[in-house]
């Protein structure tokens, strides 16, 4: 028929019809076979013990020197000036340094320092992996999101999990592979959980937004309601009805049929969904490890549990934004609020993917868009600084227990096993099984990466 | 390596399906070792002598025919007949406008003969829905969007106005190098001419101004070069299908562009103003637009700093209390406010001339790492060394050169790549598949011969796009009938050589139009601005989803980042950049629209009760109406039979204290089928 016939583009275009499933190999996408899903699960480049991602997104850019970046000569040295230059270019002046309000304790076997912001996540310390020494270019919200999220601050480009999803396709042929809970939609928007060329279905899927309360999400158009089912069932014995007649008067043409069909898996994620969405249908012990049962982590105790149900459901990168981090003035009281929020959700998170069994296979990522000046801004914030900053990874794939990186003295630039953010991403691919370097798309004449012609896996990650 | 392109086109079909697999098996790389070296068909000369093969096929309608037929016929297939002129109405009325035609069309003077299609056809080219439906194809190469979108989401208040223009343009068949040039220049041409003119002249060079922007950027350098680099790469892309972005950092990997090349084009967009400021959050130029009222606005405000100028003195010299300090201090703050202000003009997105200068290469892209040598202002020298030259005054930016440039007749790309993007709007396919990209990794052409033609013939009427699209509307190749035969499906899957028409999916546009349209709730009032959540507000801060309108898609304010979820479902995705060709995906979410969203069963529903009274039953006359509606077509009596079967079903379901209606369901089923959202 057309399948030894059938074009690139067109193959493409049809993995978005459920006609078929792609697995990579060389960097090339190659047609394998008619499956019933909108995308199903490829082979991984290399073999991998992560299968899935939960991407903890702290929009505004929490502050390394305050987290988990210890720095005593900060302490000693507050409200002297920094003994070298600052950036060129800066987003906004800054003073003298200024110490963190919060104390550092090593934590765990590993030894690992998390200031006092983070009491329950320090339990879980030898779970974690740091990266300390990230940098980027861009000293702007907007920029340092698209920066992280898509590799791009100055064109558009596919996202993390649209890649990931790209890549990997999808464990449930009932789920869409990347869904992300409550992001921003200022600060590149759409564009950060977008798919930019790559076809469309991999494009997350949203669930509520920042600042809206986890109680009443859902994702758009689904409907629920019982007694609708019926009719709908009825209508949509009407709808293939129509449509056969019409491929019946007008040939084969596989658009059509995959229009038909696609009726049949919507119907099929009506049917899932919902109670998948249904956080009601935990015990309380679980809603409990995740703080839900109190005001102050409650909303985004309902982020990670979803955000756990959602995985082991089998969809591939689930992401769960937390804000708003970008602390100019009041730092302490903010930030204080803000780690109180996440500390016991994202403890819990983790406890509960480890008594699954899903701890394994299921990375788990911390990080903002960039980190903080050592420098004060007015008198107790901190600016923006792209010049270093730290993320945390636990679960599938990683070696626990490792602090890569070293920033100076005072945490204003990463100075020693520098990761840029092109060398996080190609971390994050390898973790998962691709191969940054062989993970292309021919779009306008050239193939693409996530890492553009850049990019370095920090092998020493790597489980 | 030197290659003879066209006579491969008349070769034999073992040759082109060997070149084909040939494709297949090597990838791309096959074709750019092919077509490398100085002879890539798109910087060579139009030929404008070409003339359409002689034949005496009695199915030729015009000359356009004459080509297509030809390659048919080397290939030893047949031309599909004529669709039915029910279904060739509907294509073509979807085609030109974006809408179908209306059902009474069908029911109270049914088209008889090619004469009616002709006399349709005419018509729609002089409706103002036409302009409407072009206007927003060429909105997506303008990366058309009412916001600034990444960093800083500050509403474009005024893009409206160069959406406006767009539509009119079109409408009145402005000629597309007058139309170019306006975009590009519009501000240097002569001002002797009517306001109205000299308003849209300005207007049209939001052209280069509506990209997105690193408002807050602190590198301001870098800022104002990355535009320029927006500029060029929509420019670029959209007039010549040139990829010159990627000689920003390098020479171009495979088409004949230097660094060079890039810079020099990158001179004309550094000497040109796009930024009013370059601030903290910087902010882009508006210039003030002609109108008969200034004069007076201008008075008018003069006389009121006069007045309240007068007001102050006079409070001055009596202020003896803390309460009159307090007052004349509100006053001082007032009168300071409205001078700062100005008078209320009307203004544009526009640009302005520069300081005129050339700049250097940026060594690998980067500002702060330059070439010692400035480049001159000028144009990419692959295409511009076989042109008559033109050369650029070194007191002006060089944006009025860069557009009589483009526009000269000799220019091997201008009107090919042109022509190439209306044929795909009535094919959903180009002569040329990648129509913003004629460059070496390109497809190249399936039709060279008629692509040169039609270009030919585009600079033969002076430019009139109205000329191309009248051809192409009546030419036997596009009214052909869309099942491919058996022939055609082994020899040709993807309908390259059109031997039939393609069976094309609506825009998403056209989809939230026409389920409107379907319950008579589609508001077809034309241009101006459409109500903003936070009107006049520096920031968008709206959801994005809450602009109820139900004027056209196309006046709904494009947010970016925050596109409709309706459109992004069906492919039309974030306005950021140039967008040459929607995709046509089928995801779930499609159907889950159709299934649930208010906007399809409230239309369905109104459709049903204008259909019916009765909920539960339809007389032959309302199916009729109802299918004439969603599909310009009447029910067969299979499908009568049909619907009767699926009303009894309904109404069975429909539990008997709901106020659903049986009739609605049946609607809102035939939605949601394919022939509804598809052109046959």
């Amino acid at each position: 028929m057309w399948n030894n016939q059938i074009s690139r583009r067109e193959a493409l275009r049809l993995a978005g019809l459920g006609l078929g499933a792609f697995s990579l190999s060389s960097g090339g996408l190659t047609m394998v076979g008619r499956q019933p899903s909108a995308i199903t699960a490829s082979p991984s480049h290399i073999p991998s013990r992560a299968k899935r991602i939960i991407f903890l997104f702290m929009h505004g850019g929490p502050s390394h020197i305050d987290t988990f970046d210890h720095k005593p000569l900060l302490s000693r040295d507050n409200g002297k000036p920094l003994p070298f230059d600052k950036p060129r270019v800066q987003f906004a002046k800054t003073g003298n340094l200024l110490r963190s309000p919060w104390s550092f304790a090593q934590h765990g076997q590993s030894g690992a320092w998390i200031s006092e912001l983070f009491p329950r996540l320090a339990t879980q310390a030898d779970q974690l992996s740091f990266i300390k020494s990230i940098h980027g270019s861009n000293e702007a919200h907007g920029g340092a999101l698209l920066k992280i999220h898509t590799g791009s601050d100055t064109f558009v480009r596919p996202s993390m999990g649209a890649w990931i999803s790209y890549g990997l396709g999808s464990e449930n042929p009932d789920l869409p592979s990347f869904i992300t809970i409550n992001p921003t939609l200022g600060h590149g928007g759409v564009q950060n959980f977008g798919s930019a060329f790559l076809p469309p279905i991999h494009q997350a899927t949203r669930i509520g937004a920042r600042g809206q309360s986890m109680k009443n999400v859902s994702i758009a158009n689904l409907s629920g309601a019982q007694a609708k089912r019926r009719l709908q069932e009825a209508q949509l014995a009407l709808i293939r009805q129509q449509n056969e007649s019409q491929i019946n008067r007008l040939g084969f043409n596989p658009d059509l049929t995959a229009r038909t069909d696609s009726f049949d898996l919507a119907y099929r994620m009506q049917s899932v969904a919902p109670a998948l969405l249904d956080l009601d249908q935990e015990s309380e012990a679980t809603r409990e490890l995740y703080g839900i049962s109190e005001s102050t982590t409650e909303n985004f105790g309902r982020q990670c549990l979803l955000a756990r149900r959602l995985s082991e459901a089998g969809v591939r990168f689930v992401q769960c934004s937390h804000g708003y981090w970008d602390q100019h003035s009041k730092l302490q009281e903010q930030h204080g609020k803000l780690a109180q929020q996440i500390d016991q959700p994202i403890c819990g998170l983790l406890q509960d993917l480890e008594t699954r069994g899903l701890l394994d296979e299921t990375l788990v990522i911390w990080g903002g868009e960039f980190g903080r000046t050592p420098t004060a801004q007015g008198k107790d914030g901190r600016d923006h600084n792209p010049h270093a900053f730290t993320w945390w990874f636990a679960g599938g794939g990683i070696k626990p227990g490792v602090s890569h990186g070293i920033t100076d003295d005072y945490g204003y630039y990463a100075v020693q096993d520098k990761v840029h953010i092109h060398d996080l991403h190609a971390t994050i691919l390898r973790l998962m099984g691709l191969d940054h370097e062989r993970l292309t798309y021919r779009h306008a004449g050239r193939d693409f990466r996530l890492t553009d012609v850049e990019g370095t896996v920090v092998k020493e990650l790597i489980g | 390596m030197k290659v003879e392109f066209y006579p491969r086109l008349k070769s034999s079909r073992r040759v082109l399906l060997g070149f084909r697999a040939a494709l297949v098996l090597l990838g791309s790389s096959f074709l750019s070792a092919f077509a490398q070296g100085d002879e890539h068909w798109a910087y060579a000369a139009i030929d404008t002598r070409i003339t359409p093969p002689v034949t005496n096929d009695p199915r030729v309608l015009n000359p356009i025919d004459q080509f297509i037929f030809a390659q048919l016929r080397i290939h030893e297939l047949a031309p599909n007949p004529s669709a039915n002129l029910p279904t060739l109405f509907r294509r073509a009325a979807y085609d030109m406008t974006g809408l179908p035609p209306s059902p009474e069309c069908l029911q109270s003077s049914p088209p008889t003969s090619q004469q009616d299609y002709l006399r349709f056809v005419d018509r729609l080219l002089n409706s103002p829905r036409f302009g409407e439906h072009w206007g927003r194809r060429w909105l997506d190469l303008a990366r058309y969007a009412d916001t600034n979108g990444v960093d800083e989401n500050y509403n474009y208040l005024q893009a409206w106005r160069y959406r406006d223009y767009v539509v009119q343009a079109l409408n009145q068949d402005k000629p597309y190098d007058r139309f170019l040039t306006e975009q590009i220049a519009g501000d240097l041409l002569s001002p002797d001419v009517p306001w109205q003119e000299q308003a849209e002249q300005i207007i049209a060079t939001g052209f280069l101004t509506l990209g997105p922007k690193m408002l807050a950027e602190q590198d301001k350098e870098k800022l104002l070069i990355d535009i320029v680099d927006e500029q060029i790469d929509t420019l670029a892309r959209t007039t010549m299908g040139m990829t010159i972005g990627c000689a920003r950092c390098h020479d171009h990997k495979f088409d004949p562009l230097s660094k060079e090349d890039y810079y020099a084009l990158a001179g004309i967009f550094a000497s040109t103003k796009t930024m009013a400021n370059t601030d903290h959050v910087s902010f882009w130029n508006e210039s003030i637009i002609p109108h008969p009222d200034n004069a007076k606005l201008t008075r008018h405000h003069q006389q009121e700093i006069e007045e309240r100028s007068d007001t102050i003195e006079a409070l001055r010299r009596t202020a003896d209390s803390e309460d009159k300090k307090k007052k004349l201090q509100q006053l001082e703050k007032e009168l300071k406010k409205l001078r700062d202000q100005g008078p209320k003009l009307p203004k544009a997105m526009a640009v302005m001339e520069g300081q005129p200068h050339n700049i250097p290469v940026h060594i690998r892209g980067n500002h702060t790492t330059k070439g010692s040598q400035l480049i001159p202002r000028g144009f990419p020298q692959r295409v511009a060394q076989q042109m008559k030259s033109v050369s650029i005054n070194s007191a002006q930016s060089g944006r009025r050169e860069l557009a009589a440039w483009l526009t000269q007749p000799d220019h091997p790309l201008t009107a090919r790549v042109m022509v190439n993007r209306i044929w795909q709007g009535y094919f959903g396919r180009g002569l040329v598949a990648t129509p913003s990209n004629f460059g070496l990794r390109g497809s190249p052409p399936s039709h060279p011969l008629l692509l040169d033609w039609l270009a030919a013939e585009l600079i033969r009427a002076d430019w009139s796009l109205k000329h191309i699209h009248r051809l192409i509307l009546t030419s036997a190749t596009y009214q052909q009938s869309s099942q491919a035969n058996e022939a055609a499906r082994g020899i040709d899957p993807d309908n390259t050589l059109l031997s039939h028409q393609n069976q094309r999916r609506l825009s998403a546009e056209s989809i939230r139009d026409s389920i409107l349209l379907a319950g008579d709730r589609l508001d077809l009032t034309m241009g101006g601005q459409v109500e903003q959540a936070d009107q006049n507000a520096t920031y968008y801060r709206g959801k994005g989803n809450e602009f109820h309108s139900r004027r056209r898609a196309l006046y709904l304010p494009i947010i970016r980042g925050r596109g409709y979820e309706m459109f992004n479902t069906f492919d039309y995705p974030d306005s950021g950049s140039h967008l040459a060709q929607r995709t046509s995906t089928i995801v779930p979410h499609q159907a889950l629209f159709m299934l649930n969203d208010p906007m399809v069963s409230e239309s369905a529903a109104t459709l049903a009760k204008t259909a019916s009274r009765n909920a539960h039953e339809l007389t032959d006359a309302q199916m009729d109406h109802i299918y004439a509606t969603l599909y310009f077509r009447r029910p067969t009596s299979i499908e009568r039979q049909r619907v009767r079967r699926h009303l009894d079903q309904f109404s069975q379901t429909i539990e008997a204290t709901s106020d659903e209606s049986p009739v609605a369901a049946l609607v809102h089923g035939l939605m949601a089928a394919n022939e509804f959202i598809y052109v046959e």
